[in-house]
Order: C-alpha cells, then sequence, then structure tokens
C-alpha cells in the first residue's frame, strides 16, 4: 500500500504541490506515432525551435485539442498555464499537471500576477512555455486580437517568441467536443521564426511590446491562414495580461468650515477615515452657504479615488 | 407611466492599450456590483506617461445603474 502511496507521490505529487510534467515525459515518445496516425500531424519549423533555453511558444487557440497536441508533438517538454478551475475537479487535479500544465492558483485579483510571475519563473527556469495570445479559444474561427501579456513576459525574461501556427484541429475536437475524434485530419503545427527580444530595442516599453506583439500576431497569421479580427476572442480578461487593468471608484466627499482650506481638510479626513487607500484627490466644487445670522459658512467638496472592487461594492 | 429611479457611480478605468479597453474594465468591473447598468457618460480621458512612453490610458466614467429600493 505504501509503496503504491509512493508511486503516486513520484508521478503526479501531492495536493499542495502536484508534479507538473511527471507524466508527459515518459508518454510523449509514445504518443507521437499515434498521434501522427491518428490524426494525421505534420509537423514543420522544428529548426526554430531553440534546442536549449527558454521559449514561449504562441500558438493560434481553436480547440482544447491544441495543448495536447503541441505538448506531444514538440520535441521539447512544454508547459502551459491553465485556469486553476481544472484544480477543482479531482478528475483532473493530477492529470492536467502531470501532462504539463502549471496551475494558476487564483485568489480573483491576485490571479494575472501569479500566472505573469509563474510563467516568468519558469522561463528563467530554461523551460518552454505555452501561451495562447488570443487569452481563449476562438469561437468563430477568426483569428482574434492579440492580448499584450506574451510579449511583456518576453520582454521581461529576455525569453524569444516562436509563433505558431495550428491547422486541422477544430475539426479534430471543435469547441463543444468533449473528445478528439481520430481520422479529421490533416493537422499541421508550424513553428515560425524565434523572435528576439533584442530585436525590439527602440522606443518605450509600450511600443515595444506592441511591436513584438504585431509581429507575433502576424506570424501566425501567415502560417494558421486564418483571417484576422480586430477584436479580443473573449471579453473576458485573460490569464496572463500585459499592464495595469485596475478599476478605481470616484467618491465626492463635502464639508463646511470657516475657510474652504479648512473644509477641505475635513472632507478629505472624512474620505480616508472611510478608505484606506485613498489615491487621487481633486477639488470637485467650491461654494458657500449663507446662515439665517448672516455667517458665512465655507464648503468644498472633494473627490477621492479608491480601487473600485465589486466583491465589497454594495448592490443598491 | 413607468417611472424608475437611477443611481451614478463615477469609476475609472485604466488599460495599457486604449481608452476604448480602459472604458471596457471599469464597465466590467461595475457590472459585477451593479445590476441594469444602462448608461455609462465618459467625463474624462487621460493617461498616464512614464519615461516619456504612455503607460496606461485612463478613462473615467459616470455610470448609471437602475436602483432597486422599491
Amino acid at each position: 500500500m505504501s509503496k503504491l502511496t509512493d508511486l503516486r507521490i513520484r508521478l503526479v505529487g501531492t495536493d499542495a504541490s502536484p508534479r507538473v510534467g511527471s507524466l508527459a515525459r515518459p508518454a510523449r515518445p509514445v504518443l507521437r506515432p499515434v498521434l501522427r496516425t491518428m490524426f494525421d500531424v505534420d509537423v514543420r519549423g522544428i529548426e526554430n525551435l531553440p534546442t536549449t533555453g527558454p521559449a514561449i511558444l504562441s500558438p493560434n487557440h481553436r480547440s482544447f485539442f491544441d495543448s495536447p497536441l503541441l505538448m506531444i508533438m514538440t520535441p521539447r517538454p512544454v508547459v502551459f498555464l491553465g485556469k486553476a478551475e481544472y484544480m477543482d475537479s479531482r478528475k483532473t487535479k493530477y492529470l492536467f499537471p502531470a501532462c504539463g500544465m502549471v496551475p494558476i492558483k487564483r485568489d480573483a485579483r491576485r490571479a494575472s500576477m501569479a500566472a505573469l510571475d509563474t510563467a516568468a519563473d519558469l522561463l528563467n527556469d530554461g523551460r518552454l512555455v505555452g501561451i495562447y495570445p488570443e487569452g481563449t479559444r476562438s469561437r468563430d474561427g477568426l483569428l482574434h486580437r492579440g492580448h499584450s501579456g506574451v510579449a511583456h513576459l518576453a520582454l521581461m525574461t529576455d525569453a524569444p517568441i516562436i509563433p505558431v501556427g495550428l491547422t486541422g484541429t477544430e475539426r479534430v475536437q471543435p469547441i463543444g467536443s468533449a473528445i478528439p475524434r481520430p481520422f479529421q485530419g490533416p493537422v499541421t503545427v508550424t513553428f515560425g521564426r524565434p523572435l528576439n527580444p533584442t530585436d525590439y530595442r527602440f522606443g518605450g516599453n509600450r511600443k515595444r511590446r506592441q511591436q513584438m506583439l504585431d509581429d507575433a500576431m502576424a506570424s501566425i497569421a501567415a502560417m494558421s491562414s486564418q483571417t484576422r479580427s480586430p477584436d479580443f476572442s473573449s471579453s473576458e480578461p485573460p490569464l496572463i495580461r500585459g499592464g495595469s487593468e485596475t478599476v478605481y471608484k470616484v467618491t465626492r466627499h463635502g464639508s463646511s468650515g470657516p475657510t474652504w482650506k479648512h473644509a477641505a481638510a475635513t472632507a478629505v479626513g472624512a474620505a480616508m477615515s472611510q478608505f484606506d487607500d485613498g489615491r487621487v484627490g481633486e477639488v470637485a466644487d467650491l461654494s458657500l452657504r449663507i446662515l439665517p445670522s448672516g455667517e458665512i459658512r465655507f464648503v468644498t467638496e472633494v473627490t477621492v479615488s479608491t480601487r473600485f472592487l465589486p466583491e465589497t461594492s454594495s448592490i443598491h | 407611466m413607468a417611472e424608475s429611479v437611477y443611481q451614478v457611480v463615477e469609476l475609472i478605468g485604466s488599460s495599457s492599450d486604449s481608452w476604448e479597453d480602459a472604458a471596457r474594465n471599469a464597465v466590467r468591473e461595475a457590472a459585477k456590483a451593479y445590476k441594469d447598468l444602462r448608461v455609462a457618460e465618459v467625463t474624462e480621458m487621460d493617461v498616464l506617461i512614464e519615461n516619456g512612453d504612455i503607460i496606461a490610458f485612463r478613462t473615467k466614467l459616470r455610470l448609471s445603474y437602475k436602483s432597486t429600493s422599491d
């Protein structure tokens, strides 16, 4: 019994740390000829893959079959980052990581940071990491606008982007289909010319990121023969994001006092006692109130922005 | 006659890509907290600059949502 447990831990790890890639390594050479036959898989451009060191594989995404296909057909082990939803199911909890998926633990807001950090760590370890620039599968067959996270990661870690064009996977396992259907090929996997961060030296971060992403998407489009769409494939934010996408809530606070300055200070004080992360303050309105006694009170209204958290904002 | 009351909340969305994305982010987040979002008025747009390059596009919105206090 203990030997069995031992074997299980060696193969798939424990609840706290599932092992990544333990099944993928021995399984790949076995599965490769099976896939070639069952799905008529043709792999091109292998010379474009670095034999050692980190690289980001950036494929188009039309099928659930894309990740297993790349994990098996790429000559070196590839890891993909997966949404933690898969980790909630007992069935996939060990299977997915063992096949090379890195689960991203997500407590909602920190998820994209965690994904970026995890991907950067894997690249710094010299691994091949697969990231779909479209963020999610294309439902209409078009090649959608890429998210800048891929390029951000490449520039951050100095790892090259290898654009990958996949064709035919949408027939093997269309969206909504539970398992891949054999003999629906041909399927092609084309590795494009690597894009090196050192070739994107000019301009600021944003410009370099955009240029690199544009080149990657153009290369993918040429290999996948898809028509391009200017829109993102989903309104959901992707796991790997490029930059700041924070939302702030602006609140107004008013107060009166013997001077506008005094009233402003009181209003800001009231705002700060309500929020512990007030960021930018602005004077929104100055007015005065004349009391029946003839005394004048100065009224100042200020706006303060704080981080907007939907889960703590009450529904009125 | 239909009579309804709308509340207004002011949000600033930001995005590394565009003002449109910044607005989308703000609306997406707001939709998680408020029901029946109808109209958003863009009140201000600006950019954050770092080292001579734009690092974020920001869009300030006044969003109205239906008040359900009835």
